[in-house]
């Protein structure tokens, strides 16, 4: 064979990486730019692509103007009224509850993570099964997970059904039908579901500290606590910031498991963003789209400093 | 790590709180076991038992008489699924190779613009894709649930496998380079070979992603019931009136369990590949 020339190796490379540039950069770029032009105009049933639909159409933000009015989507009447004391109480709709979820998923599931792995990381015994069993929910789909804890949640059969017959009479957990708890329902199949996967992660963080850094903490004699939260966790920033983006986008795009834990309900207690855009999608299209934009610049928020602490520095390193 | 020695009640407190843990991972599937066993009346009235006499498989003989598709569900779900892992491997491979080891403009730039995109729900593009579909006349096929599948996990794939394939000692390609190989030929001959435990790992990887994500690009793009995969048949137990929940847990743990199983084998290899983009070595 001959040996490879300049030209080919090029080719090659551009041979390799052509399909998935091309897939991406139709499915992702060019449906990106779609929604969020198409948020500006004021069509109703799909169009097709043309600048002329577009400068016909375009009604400028409109859309978001309603969206933001919309009490399903973001009613916080305590925000002027009542003042800082009871916002968080008062704030209902499809953006404040995906916040509420966010945060304390991320919040909950990261602590829980992080001292899980601690834990895996003290040469405990049966540790491949700890984190087999751990990990099994996350090879479950949302939708399992969702109709499992909307039952054991569900006032009459569920958990408070149990108890209360043991004779706990005023136990109450039946969360999927209380319009103040069902957020935190979801909240807590989420962390069932996701908090395997962050250990995983966290535990492997864990592993890739260099020895020596345990072996100077303790000639130091620091103990292993303050090792733990003042040398380890700083030296994990790379995967605490992983971590943090895979959750946080998890989080902001959750769906499958509200719908099938509670649909939305009771009422509108427990919708989010992507069940809006999904529920407008065919009557309301405006309604998608500007939702769906407000999501993307939710996720870039997220996204943009991930990208840059995690790709950013080696582009200039080489 | 070093610190190993501990006395008995710090040791108690680790394994109590493990075990904590484990109770609130393990009850879920346990009340669905036991919730697939009873009978619907036994759900519904008889007070609270771990176990009762009436307990039976009935339900798991009875899911198939209420959702006769109930098999073509399940099948469509792993079909589904092991059509996208494929389809992605086959795109990633190659990709993840020239990512690990050519250098062109933007690199790391244009992975983490990849990455990002990939954490885009299904729901923020569902409109341009569901365009996208009808114009390529892809709506209500298979093709319609496995084609974002695909474009959702590459990324993903991408950004795990090319850890692997960096391990790789690049000595073993310029030997081959040396004695006349193209790169190509060195990418099939010797690369790949070597990466079969890291191709296995991101295989398993995206297989449970591509499992997971299936529902929403089902009830979107599909609307013929012999193509639905699993998540979106289990709905059918949901009636009007009642919810047949007993036949329902039997249906989510018969569905579930080839995953389990293929899960409770390649663990080792699925913990080591979701975690190998996220640690630097």
């Amino acid at each position: 064979m001959d040996r490879p020339n300049p030209l080919f190796r090029n080719l090659s490379s551009k041979l390799a990486s052509a399909p998935m540039v091309l897939i991406v950069l139709c499915v992702f770029v060019g449906g990106t730019l779609w929604t969020i032009l198409f948020s500006f105009t004021n069509i109703k049933i799909l169009p097709i692509f043309t600048p002329s639909e577009w400068v016909n159409g375009f009604v400028g933000f409109a859309n978001y103007e309603r969206l933001f009015n919309t009490d399903r989507w973001m009613n916080c009447p305590a925000i002027t009224k009542i003042g800082t004391e009871a916002w968080k109480f008062k704030c209902a709709g499809a953006m404040p509850n995906m916040v509420t979820f966010a945060l304390l998923a991320i919040t909950i599931s990261m602590t829980l993570g992080f001292l899980l792995a601690v834990m895996m990381d003290q040469k405990i015994r049966l540790e491949g099964v700890f984190r087999t069993i751990y990990l099994y929910p996350f090879a479950l789909s949302f939708i399992v997970t969702g109709h499992v804890w909307a039952w054991i949640m569900s006032p009459e059969y569920g958990l408070q059904a149990a108890v209360r017959k043991l004779g706990w009479e005023s136990f109450s957990f039946g969360w999927i039908a209380d319009r103040d708890m069902v957020m935190y329902a979801i909240v807590i199949a989420g962390i069932w579901q996701g908090t395997g996967f962050v250990m995983a992660l966290m535990l492997a963080g864990l592993r890739g500290i260099d020895e020596d850094i345990w072996k100077a903490a303790r000639v130091d004699g620091i103990p292993a606590w303050r090792t733990y939260l003042q040398i380890v966790l700083p030296m994990m920033k790379p995967v605490l910031v992983t971590t943090f983006v895979i959750v946080a986008s998890g989080a902001v795009r959750v769906y499958d498991l509200v719908v099938a834990m509670t649909d939305g309900g009771p009422g509108i207690a427990s919708d989010v963003p992507t069940r809006y855009v999904y529920t407008n999608f065919s009557a309301n299209l405006g309604q998608s789209l500007s939702a769906s934009t407000v999501m993307l610049v939710t996720m870039a928020f997220i996204l943009i400093p991930w990208i840059r602490l995690e790709f950013g520095k080696k582009e200039q390193g080489h | 790590m070093l610190i190993d020695r501990y006395s008995w009640p710090q040791k108690l407190a680790l394994y109590a709180a493990m075990a904590v843990f484990l109770t609130f991972i393990l009850l879920p599937f346990l009340e669905m076991f036991r919730t697939s066993l009873s009978p619907m009346s036994h759900l519904f009235h008889a007070p609270y038992e771990i176990w009762s006499d009436k307990f039976s498989f009935d339900a798991y003989f009875a899911m198939w008489k209420k959702v006769p598709l109930l098999g073509r569900y399940i099948w469509n779900s792993i079909f589904i699924a092991s059509a996208v892992t494929a389809l992605t491997m086959i795109f990633v491979i190659p990709a993840a190779y020239a990512y690990a080891r050519l250098d062109f403009p933007l690199k790391n730039l244009s992975l983490g613009v990849f990455l990002s995109v990939n954490m885009f729900t299904g729901a923020v593009l569902l409109i341009p894709l569901y365009r996208v579909m009808n114009t390529l006349g892809l709506l209500n096929t298979y093709w319609s649930m496995i084609v974002p599948g695909v474009a959702f996990l590459i990324p993903t794939g991408i950004w795990l496998l090319r850890s692997y394939l960096e391990k790789i000692p690049r000595e073993l390609e310029e030997a081959a380079f040396m004695d006349g190989a193209s790169r190509l030929y060195t990418l099939r001959r010797v690369v790949l070979p070597l990466a079969v435990p890291g191709i296995m790992v991101v295989g398993v990887s995206v297989f449970i992603g591509a499992y997971a994500q299936q529902y929403l690009f089902a009830i979107t793009f599909n609307q013929v019931a012999e193509l639905q995969p699993l998540p979106a048949g289990l709905n059918q137990f949901i009636g009007y009136q009642t919810v047949e929940w007993n036949q329902m847990m039997a249906a989510a743990l018969t569905g579930v369990l080839p995953v389990m199983i293929v899960f409770l084998f390649l663990q080792k290899y699925l913990v080591a590949g979701l975690t190998a983009g996220a640690i630097k070595e």
